[in-house]
């Protein structure tokens, strides 16, 4: 079978004041990536990363997200991902912000196996930081179900918050 | 007797240039001129294209053409972006690429200016 | 939906062949070199540290050796008895289609040899029904053929068949081309006037001398180099060949290379270790020159550094070929792609030791 061949880019959102929920869409980080490979690489570069660039999936909560492109301009696109410094916070201002690239699959259930995985063993660190006992109990509830429920790994991605 | 034979890619490209301008009387000097070059290389390739390295070896103010070199891998961007140049500081301006060769020595003549014409 | 998002970013093949050997060497090609070398646009020596070229260099470049312009020769005055029994075969003729771009126009070519060289399209190769090869350079897509006829036969003769058909051929495409001429008689001192007459009647023809050119230097930067020793040294004792070969490039295109500029404009500067030199002389000659010629420079520069009228450390002698000859050396195929350089460069040290430097382009056979 003929088809284009993709790679999917998980990467981590990490702003200043990582416990806030910010309002980032996907629309707002596909115009990051465009505006970075533009001013990077050029018309050129806009012009191999456009077709096939899209992002994918994104999560507010664990501020995953997952952007797509062409197998061709991986390199194209990671190395230019670094360079991001700034997403707009819709109210007109600039949220000072950088993308951590996490893993790099070949087709999105990889990656959301991968960040099933993941995401469990970011767990404990979450259970550190909670104050009280009521939260430590919750958190700990919850880790025990998503170890041991084996579930479909979408909804389960979810409940993990 | 020795003998070393280099095929394929050569380490540097040399070109010979010339920007025209719309209009003829403008005067550019050759840091105008590296500018130019580097503006051409900035739109097409961005920040990473403006970075390479191009030496101009030889430049004439009067008829503002030069011999650049550049390194081989980046040749074909280099005369790419110099095309698709249009406008430098809102001024309509195009260059023309006389000459491309891996070796300096190929610029000392040119047998396809050699017009003769009989009376 | 088919799109190739893959973009070629690598500059086109070329070939640089650096060999080092001495003129006493009896497998030397340095003669081979220059003879085989038909078609020659410019020469140019160049010697450091002399104010003035050595006499008999100088002899050799003011002798005059005049070359003839032919308007729009058809070919099949290539073919004419007499012009092959009495010009052919009676010494070395080069002839070169002037003004016809080998990647555009049909190029034609006589070597010394005797063979005549056709570079034609594909349309006009199936016209002509002659058989020949498709080029070498694009043989995916069949576009120039060429042709080869040997003028010499002793059955290259009105009435044989293969005569014939090369001559109908001939006639039913009527190609012509304005042509470059140079005849060197066999033998005898005599000059090239009849070949001049021969065509003189029928044909606007036109004498040209070669455009000689002197530039002096001073107080240049000149590199180091070592003639036993083509590659780098461990403690940078000397330049490299490829080092050299630029710097003498750049010193032919009269570039200033003794101070860097700033970095901004060009970070390039004549190569380390160097020593300053008060004069040199650079003579060049452009036109069509026979490789006869070339030889003379040669044995001249050779034998001025035997006797000692320079102090110059060694002398080179560039010969750059027609971008648009349809042969590099001997009859191996040359072609236009980006650039058809085809030239070279002897180094010739005081030792009788010398660098050969072949650089062609693209579409060219390895010399």
């Amino acid at each position: 079978m003929v088809r284009f061949k993709h790679r999917y880019v998980l990467a981590e959102l990490i702003f200043g004041k990582d416990l806030l929920i910010y309002n980032i869409t996907q629309r707002v980080v596909y115009a990051a990536v465009r505006d970075i490979i533009e001013q990077l690489h050029g018309r050129y570069g806009i012009g191999l990363i456009t077709p096939g660039l899209s992002v994918k999936y994104i999560n507010e909560y664990t501020r995953m997200v997952m952007v797509r492109c062409r197998r061709e301009n991986l390199k194209l696109l990671t190395s230019a991902i670094p360079f991001i410094k700034h997403l707009p916070d819709g109210k007109g201002g600039q949220l000072p912000c950088f993308l951590r690239t996490l893993h790099v699959g070949g087709s999105i259930r990889a990656c959301q196996k991968w960040l099933v995985q993941h995401n469990r063993q970011v767990l404990p660190t979450l259970l550190l930081r909670c104050t009280s006992k009521e939260e430590k109990s919750r958190m700990r509830k919850s880790i025990f179900n998503s170890t041991l429920v084996k579930e479909e790994p979408w909804n389960e991605g979810k409940d993990d918050t | 007797m020795k003998r070393i034979v280099s095929k394929g890619d050569a380490p540097y490209y040399y070109l010979k240039v010339l920007l025209e301008f719309e209009d003829k009387t403008m005067a550019v000097d050759v840091l105008t001129f590296r500018t130019v070059i580097m503006k051409a290389m900035m739109s097409m390739y961005g920040e990473v294209g403006a970075a390479v390295q191009i030496d101009i070896l030889k430049y004439e103010d009067k008829t503002i053409s030069a011999i650049l070199r550049v390194a081989g891998s980046n040749m074909v961007k280099l005369w790419g972006a110099l095309t698709m140049l249009s406008y430098y500081d809102e001024k309509p301006c195009a260059f023309r690429v006389h000459q491309v060769s891996p070796f300096l020595m190929a610029f000392a003549a040119s047998s396809r200016q050699l017009l003769l014409h009989t009376e | 939906m088919s799109l190739t998002l893959k973009v070629d970013l690598s500059p086109p093949r070329s070939k640089l062949v650096i060999e080092k050997s001495s003129f006493d060497d009896e497998k030397s090609r340095h003669r081979k070199n220059v003879e085989e070398h038909y078609f020659n646009h410019k020469m140019e020596l160049f010697i450091p540290g002399c104010a003035e070229l050595p006499p008999s260099a100088q002899a050799v470049f003011d002798m005059s050796d005049d070359f003839y312009i032919i308007k729009d020769l058809p070919l099949t005055e290539l073919i004419n008895k007499d012009f092959i029994e009495n010009f052919v075969k009676k010494g070395s003729l080069y002839m070169l289609s002037h003004n016809t771009h080998i990647d555009k126009h049909n190029v034609y070519a006589v070597l010394p040899t005797g063979k005549l060289i056709l570079s034609v399209h594909k349309d006009t190769y199936e016209e002509l029904g002659l058989v020949g090869q498709p080029s070498q350079f694009n043989r995916k897509v069949k576009r120039k053929f060429v042709v080869e006829v040997d003028l010499t036969q002793d059955i290259f003769v009105p009435g044989k068949k293969n005569y014939e058909r090369v001559k109908k051929g001939f006639q039913r495409t009527e190609l012509k081309a304005d042509f470059l001429l140079s005849w060197k008689p066999r033998g005898t001192r005599q000059s090239a006037g009849p070949v001049l007459s021969h065509f003189e009647d029928s044909y606007r023809c036109d004498r040209r001398s070669q455009v000689q050119q002197t530039n002096k230097h001073t107080e240049l930067l000149l590199p180091v180099v070592n003639s036993s020793e083509l590659e780098e040294s461990d403690d940078g004792e000397w330049c490299t060949a490829r080092e050299w070969y630029e710097w003498l490039g750049a010193v032919s295109c009269g570039i200033n290379c003794n101070e860097a500029p700033e970095h901004y404009i060009s970070r390039y500067s004549c190569p380390k270790p160097n020593k300053l030199t008060a004069t040199a002389v650079r003579r060049s000659m452009t036109g069509f020159i026979a490789p006869g010629r070339v030889w003379a420079v040669l044995e001249a520069v050779r034998s001025d550094m035997r006797d000692n009228q320079c102090p110059s450390p060694w002398a080179a002698l560039t010969v750059h070929g027609f971008a648009d000859s349809p042969v590099s050396w001997a009859r191996r195929e040359h072609g236009f792609h980006h650039g058809g350089e085809n030239l070279y460069t002897l180094l010739i040290f005081r030792d009788s030791t010398y660098w050969l430097f072949q650089a062609v382009g693209t579409n060219d056979i390895c010399p």
